[in-house]
């Protein structure tokens, strides 16, 4: 199967492309072999001229020549087969670079389809729609309360509020509760030792009775 | 090892064995003759890498230097030679070549087809040359190779290390419309 898989790899132009290299591999062998020759009769012609058989040299060098015509020719060809493969294998390559942006802009298409300007507006709107039923719920609600409840909730939320000031005051920490001109006399060591201890009973029972801490936090203030 | 890296023009460097008569005649004992075998591999893979060989027959090759040492006039029997190129076979280092069953001939991997078919993997990757055909030819004689490793390698050798790439899933032999010459497409992987 996997066999099976690699050889749909391979393409018809593949195949046109291997067989044109076998045929450029095939004439650069053809021109190695006729250099060889060429070669040989080169040799050949000196050998000859150098025996004196001048004839025989220059039918030699005739043959050289003729080597030589050939060797250019498959020169030639091999360029133009050179070409041709080059400038297939490029267009393969522009096609896939085609297919590439085809399919990016298939994507793109189908992207900007499934968010059209309709169903974004229509978003908003049913967006705006959901606040606007809010506001109405809230306002109705308001309407359809009687003066008692509206008297009721805002005591409840004052006792909240007051619930939550307190709870924020306990956590607070303790301003001087001593008359500052004390303080400032008796020096700083003084009041440290004193405030120290007394700041402890103070907190617990501040917690313990609400009119014990009503009279001890003003304290300061009548001072 | 020898030292292959020494420069082109000087010999092939034979380790001191080489010298020693009694390497050149089979061993009687079997662990002797295990390691006088292994010592021989050794010695036909760096031999054949040094001079960048890789070919055998085994009936002419007992008179090359490798296997004939003219200086202490010994030189190692084909019988021989053929149970050192077994073993060299079943490491993977070797395989016979020529008609069935003849075993007078073999090819020499000094690099496994294995090594060859990354090397060359490799090259196609940092040329990028993927999903290019080439002809074997082309791979090993062309322009484009002059400078690899693997330029000027045995036909048989490059066939197998194509072998191990198109196993892989990394390579895709094909034939033309001829159906005589091979080429190969690299991949990227499977």
């Amino acid at each position: 199967m996997g066999a099976g898989n690699s050889k749909a790899k391979i393409t018809a132009q593949d195949k046109a492309i291997l067989d044109m290299k076998i045929q450029r591999d095939k004439l650069r062998q053809f021109q190695k072999r006729v250099q060889v020759v060429l070669d040989r009769e080169d040799a050949l012609a000196r050998e000859l001229l150098h025996k004196g058989d001048k004839k025989r040299a220059l039918l030699a060098l005739r043959r050289r020549k003729y080597q030589e015509q050939t060797i250019s020719k498959t020169e030639e060809q091999l360029l133009n087969l050179q070409q041709l493969v080059e400038t297939i294998e490029f267009s393969l390559v522009q096609r896939d670079v085609l297919f590439g942006l085809e399919q990016g802009n298939k994507v793109l298409t189908q992207l900007n389809s499934e968010m059209r300007i309709e169903d974004v507006e229509r978003l908003a709107e049913e967006t705006a729609e959901g606040i606007a039923y809010q506001n109405e719920v809230s306002n109705i609600l308001q309407a359809n309360m009687s003066p008692e409840d509206e008297e009721a909730a805002l005591a409840e939320l004052e006792q909240l509020e007051k619930e939550e000031s307190d709870r924020l005051r306990l956590n607070l920490p303790h301003a001087p509760r001593h008359s500052m001109p004390e303080q400032v006399v008796e020096g700083l060591g003084d009041t440290g030792d004193k405030t120290g201890p007394q700041r402890h009973t103070e907190l617990q029972e501040e917690s313990e009775t609400d009119e014990q801490s009503q009279r001890l936090r003003n304290e300061p203030m009548l001072a | 090892m020898t030292t292959t890296a020494a420069s082109m023009d000087t010999e092939f460097q034979f380790p001191e064995i080489y010298n020693f008569p009694p390497f050149f005649t089979r061993q009687p004992n079997d662990s002797t003759w295990k390691e006088q075998r292994r010592m021989w591999c050794d010695l036909i893979l760096s031999y054949y890498k040094y001079n960048n060989l890789s070919s055998m027959t085994l009936a002419e090759a007992v008179s090359d230097p490798l296997f004939n040492n003219k200086q202490i006039h010994r030189s190692l029997r084909v019988d021989t030679l053929r149970e050192v190129v077994e073993e060299l076979v079943k490491q993977g280092n070797a395989c016979w070549t020529g008609p069935k069953n003849t075993r007078d001939a073999c090819l020499i991997f000094w690099r496994k087809p294995e090594a060859w078919a990354s090397i060359i993997h490799q090259w196609a990757s940092e040329n990028g040359m993927f999903n290019m055909v080439f002809t074997f030819f082309e791979l090993a004689n062309g322009d484009d190779t002059v400078e690899q490793e693997f330029h000027g390698l045995d036909p048989l050798t490059l066939r197998r290390a194509l072998d191990v790439l198109q196993g892989q899933g990394k390579a895709q032999l094909f034939v033309g419309t001829s159906d005589e010459d091979i080429g190969v497409k690299f991949f990227h992987s499977s």
